[in-house]
């Protein structure tokens, strides 16, 4: 399956789950669920999207996601919800599955290739519905991730390479976090559903308790 | 360290948090989890409820209870004189029963599942999960969650472990170990003499190290592969083996040979975990000063390349006063 093919897999997969919020996402909080997901994508063993995510000026950014999500629209299995122009002069674009969409989510909903990736994609949307959390905190949360708080201040345009253990990184963050468990208890294997609870959890802390004192500084 | 010193209090906070715990061991709802643990500590904060007395409350998901967990209904178990409490998912009492709630019983509930089990007392809770102790803290602080110039790196662990025995064995400044001060014999305690030099380091640990990720200690009387004190760091593990040599009041007895002992028994976790990156041998001395002089050697051969150099920590049982004295007629 071809690159752009699992991007429009994945931008369909972040608009059910944003519908399931009642949410219509802007282009950039696409971006940033398909970031997590392609973050959290380790720990089911799904190796990182090759030129994948770079930093940018709204953070971590794949053009290909965009180019994705332009394709669907073009296509009629996405619609466009809502367009406005920011403060800042540019044009704001809100997104929604069409009816076309749902069928094409079912086909890929039954396609093995996407097993992992919907799986995951529940559980982060599963975590987004949480109380306190939310669509709208999505960037804030993203930027709170380890890779991009480490790879930011090198400036736009550097890889994210968030499956790098030997980096500061979620591979480093997510090892550290079985490594506690396994020390509690050698026979527990960590599930996905905990490592993602904690990693929000961590995403949440972090950007709770430091995120805002740097925004100060 | 690769993580920021913002991004490790971020991780620890999230991931050692006992209720995180439980539900990556077992499986179970985080937030059903956290209830239950917040409830349990509520009890054990309420010294009132409890007295002296310890519970051990065994985890059931299955059942379902009616009387909701409060400090006035603890007591009302305790004083029908049990101690073991079954509760469910929405911290509902399922039974109660009679016996024991030591940490072997906690232990093997805890295995039975598996579950929880937590044994609860005034001012502690541990929490056991598949046999084992996973977290253990005090819900009411101490001496020894104290001051700024306390905390160390794991990279500074002897340090730290200096500081303990100044702040906390010395003198007996924190912790009460002997029986009889004169002859130098020692107090067995609750759970045994090791247990009373194990407990107070494991806490000093686990206040003071301030980049380890968590720091375990297991309870005694629940095997023998278990490490004493194990402390997760970023890179990996480091255990520690705490020892006592000289006499106890129950007549045990420990000398030369168990300074070998000790890191023969390093050597094996350490061949058998390649995460753990160091070994450690605290023992705490309380034999003559003239045995503790001439008989602290060890062969040798016997330290693991990953192992430090025992550390034996003398138990002074004379004021300074006698100490000099001695010295002068010496």
């Amino acid at each position: 399956m071809s690159s752009a093919t699992l991007r429009m897999g994945d931008v369909l997969l972040a608009l059910k789950e944003a519908g399931k919020a009642q949410i219509n996402p802007t282009r950039i909080q696409l971006q940033k669920f398909i970031y997590l997901t392609d973050v959290l994508g380790q720990i089911v063993g799904r190796p990182k999207p090759n030129n994948g995510h770079k930093t940018y000026k709204n953070g971590p950014y794949d053009p290909r996601i965009q180019n994705a999500v332009d394709a669907l629209a073009f296509r009629g299995v996405a619609r466009i919800a809502g367009v406005w122009r920011t403060p800042g002069g540019h044009l704001a674009t809100q997104y929604a599955l069409a009816k076309g969409g749902l069928v094409v989510l079912e086909k890929i909903e039954g396609n093995e290739d996407f097993f992992a990736k919907v799986w995951l994609a529940q559980l982060i949307g599963n975590e987004l519905r949480r109380p306190g959390r939310g669509w709208a905190r999505i960037v804030n949360l993203v930027y709170a991730e380890p890779t991009y708080v480490s790879t930011r201040p090198s400036g736009w345009g550097e890889s994210l390479d968030f499956d790098n253990g030997l980096k500061t990184s979620s591979a480093f963050l997510i090892a550290a976090m079985r490594r506690v468990i396994e020390s509690a208890n050698i026979q527990s294997e960590v599930s996905g559903e905990w490592i993602v609870n904690r990693f929000f959890a961590y995403l949440d802390d972090f950007d709770a308790n430091y995120a805002i004192l740097r925004k100060e500084a | 360290m690769q993580l920021s010193p913002d991004q490790f209090s971020s991780l620890k906070r999230v991931i050692t948090d006992p209720a995180a715990k439980l539900a990556g061991i077992l499986g179970e709802d985080f937030t059903v989890m956290s209830n239950l643990v917040a409830k349990i500590e509520q009890i054990s904060r309420a010294s009132v409820a409890l007295g002296s007395s310890r519970i051990l409350f065994i985890y059931d998901k299955g059942a379902k209870g009616i009387e909701a967990i409060t400090p006035q209904k603890i007591a009302d178990v305790i004083r029908d004189g049990n101690h073991i409490i079954t509760v469910d998912s929405m911290n509902c009492i399922v039974s109660s029963a009679q016996g024991d709630p030591n940490a072997v019983l906690a232990g093997d509930e805890s295995d039975k599942g598996p579950t929880a089990t937590a044994i609860c007392e005034a001012g502690r809770l541990i929490i056991f999960a598949k046999g084992r102790p996973i977290a253990d803290w005090k819900t009411i602080a101490d001496i020894t969650s104290g001051r700024a110039d306390w905390r160390r790196s794991h990279k500074e662990i002897r340090l730290c472990m200096d500081d303990h025995f100044k702040h906390c064995i010395e003198d007996e400044s924190n912790v009460v170990y002997w029986h009889d001060k004169k002859k130098r014999v020692l107090l067995a305690g609750r759970d045994g003499t090791e247990k009373i030099f194990h407990q107070s380091l494991f806490w000093w640990l686990k206040k003071n190290l301030s980049d380890a990720l968590d720091v375990y200690g297991e309870t005694l009387g629940m095997g023998q592969i278990k490490t004493d004190i194990t402390i997760v760091t970023d890179i990996g593990r480091l255990v520690i083996e705490v020892k006592w040599l000289g006499v106890s009041e129950t007549g045990g007895r420990y000398g030369q040979i168990r300074i070998r002992e000790g890191l023969e028994q390093i050597s094996i976790y350490l061949d058998k975990d390649t995460k753990m990156h160091g070994g450690y041998l605290v023992l705490y001395d309380a034999r003559p000063e003239d045995k503790y002089k001439a008989e602290s050697s060890y062969p040798d051969g016997c330290i693991h390349d990953r192992c430090e150099v025992p550390i034996i920590y003398f138990l002074q049982s004379e004021t300074p006063s006698v100490i000099a004295s001695k010295r002068a007629k010496k």
